[in-house]
């Protein structure tokens, strides 16, 4: 077996080119899950019906089912919903033939990252004791005030460790969307490596793309960590 | 000017709280003695609608409230009327000592930051924990967490402070030192609602005595007649049980 380091050079620039897609993908889908998946933890704490027994069938769904074939099952779905549905509006349905996979492919890990981070805030907010809601409430705190100044930060910096290993969850699962067309790391990598017979060099410089991406994610979040200091 | 007046609450069919009344005037204190399970908490809890009383009337200042028709606002009100000094302390364990304070003026009554710190530094100053003012309540000592506890109660200037048990999460050595400040503050004209087992705090500091049993106010009166001379059994009952063991000279 011959490794080209000269290969693996030119592969890592190609691969390189797929990095502000994969990070696009984190950044988004972290950034929409945040505050969705908040609110749906909140559902379920309070169990408010119905969105309590149908956030739960929806974990439960999609938590049994492959993120692969989500992507499989949405990228031949969706794409006809949206068409019929714009030609109800008396949109052009066709331009959708057009839209980037990007966007299913953040569909996607929205959809199965929103169970994940939901879990998260749900374990947190469980976590909180009741005496920090009553001394919030016994000064006059309104719910809202007491969940914005005292609760939700409090929920944030313990849901943190979990949350991180979310976000490298999803840095993760960005190496499958290429199955959809998306051209992220991977993508690039395979298409570098099928167009010159060599496949060894560019899987290496994958795993140290996706290696140094990870060191940055857990090093992002342990900074917020040491920011949000607590107990 | 403070008043409970028949005041009813059971949780799942069990009456804890049997008809209770309670009157303080402003600038007096008043503390409530009774056995464990008596419903001390409750009442306490019910006065700030922590809990929900089934039945009675609270009144801060010249706010009566049904607690039956009581709304939101209602609640709302009677809370930044008064204050609360929790057994456990209670702090917002994501703030610091002087946060822990400012936080209750600014977001409940909107007074602005710099004024809020001022007022909680000087909050902070009085019960002496000025140079703790930017440790978090991980980074204290219960008597410290405690004075902080105090600090927020002091600094929203209320009718009226309710204190459950103060004193009774913290080590021996340092219960007469809260109590101190305490009784400073009695001095100083607050108005307060305590309950305690510190008998020999509750003979100076309180104005009356109130001695609950199973839901009920049995006795009430100036401290030194309940404790010198109890009119009924049951009071002499639980008195019997306090040695001087229990109590700390302040
Ligand atoms: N949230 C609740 N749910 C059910 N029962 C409760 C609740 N809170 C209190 N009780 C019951 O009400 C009764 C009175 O409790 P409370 O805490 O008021 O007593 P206490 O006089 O403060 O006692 P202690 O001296 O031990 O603090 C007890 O029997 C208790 O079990
Ligand atoms: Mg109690």
């Amino acid at each position: 077996m011959n490794f080209s380091l000269g290969f693996a050079l030119t592969a890592m620039v190609e691969s390189l080119k797929g990095v502000p897609v994969t990070l696009f993908l984190i950044v988004a889908t972290f950034g929409l899950a945040l505050p969705i998946s908040f609110s749906m933890a909140l559902a379920r704490v309070y169990k408010i019906f119905p969105l309590d027994p149908l956030i739960r069938l929806y974990v439960s769904f999609v938590r049994g089912t492959p993120m692969l074939a989500h992507l499989f099952f949405f990228y031949n779905l969706l794409p006809m919903v949206i068409r019929k549905a714009m030609f109800g509006l008396g949109l052009n349905g066709n331009l959708v033939y057009d839209l980037n996979p990007v966007w299913l492919a953040l569909f996607v890990l929205l959809l199965n990252y929103l169970t994940f981070m939901s879990e998260n805030f749900r374990a947190a907010i469980l976590s909180i004791q009741k005496d920090q809601f009553e001394g919030a409430y016994a000064f006059g705190f309104t719910k809202a005030q007491a969940y914005r100044r005292i609760i939700i930060p409090q929920a944030m910096s313990t849901a943190l460790p979990a949350l991180s290993n979310s976000a490298i969850g999803i840095l993760k699962s960005t190496s499958v969307v290429f199955v959809i067309g998306v051209r992220d790391v991977t993508a690039n990598a395979k298409q570098v490596a099928a167009t010159s017979y060599r496949y060894l060099e560019a899987y290496v410089d994958i795993l140290i793309i996706y290696l140094v991406i990870c060191f940055l994610i857990t090093r992002i979040f342990q900074l917020a960590e040491s920011r949000i200091r607590r107990r | 000017m403070f008043e409970m007046r028949g005041i009813k609450k059971s949780f799942n069919g069990n009456r804890v709280l049997n008809g209770v009344d309670v009157t303080v005037d402003k600038g007096e204190v008043v503390a409530i003695i009774g056995a464990s399970g008596s419903g001390k908490t409750t009442l306490l809890r019910c006065a700030n609608f922590l809990e929900r009383a089934d039945e009675g009337n609270v009144r801060v200042g010249d706010k009566w409230v049904d607690v039956k028709k009581a709304n939101k606002k209602d609640i709302l009100d009677i809370r930044r009327m008064t204050a609360f000094v929790f057994q456990n302390y209670s702090l917002f364990s994501n703030k610091t000592a002087l946060g822990n304070v400012s936080e209750c003026l600014t977001t409940p009554r909107k007074v602005p930051r710099d004024e809020a710190r001022r007022i909680a530094m000087e909050a902070l100053t009085r019960v002496g924990i000025a140079d703790k003012a930017d440790d978090y309540p991980s980074e204290l000592s219960g008597g410290q967490q405690q004075r902080v506890g105090i600090a927020r109660a002091i600094a929203v200037s209320p009718d009226i402070i309710f204190l459950d048990e103060p004193t009774s999460a913290l080590d021996p050595e340092l219960i007469g030192e809260i109590l101190l400040l305490l009784k400073d503050l009695a001095l100083a004209g607050a108005t307060m609602l305590i309950v305690t087992h510190e008998i020999r705090f509750a003979m100076e500091v309180a104005n009356q005595v109130l001695f609950m049993d199973e839901g009920l106010v049995v006795e009430s009166g100036p401290p030194r007649e309940i404790f010198r001379f109890p009119k009924e059994e049951r009071t002499r009952a639980f008195l019997r049980r306090f040695t001087s063991d229990f109590d700390y000279q302040i």
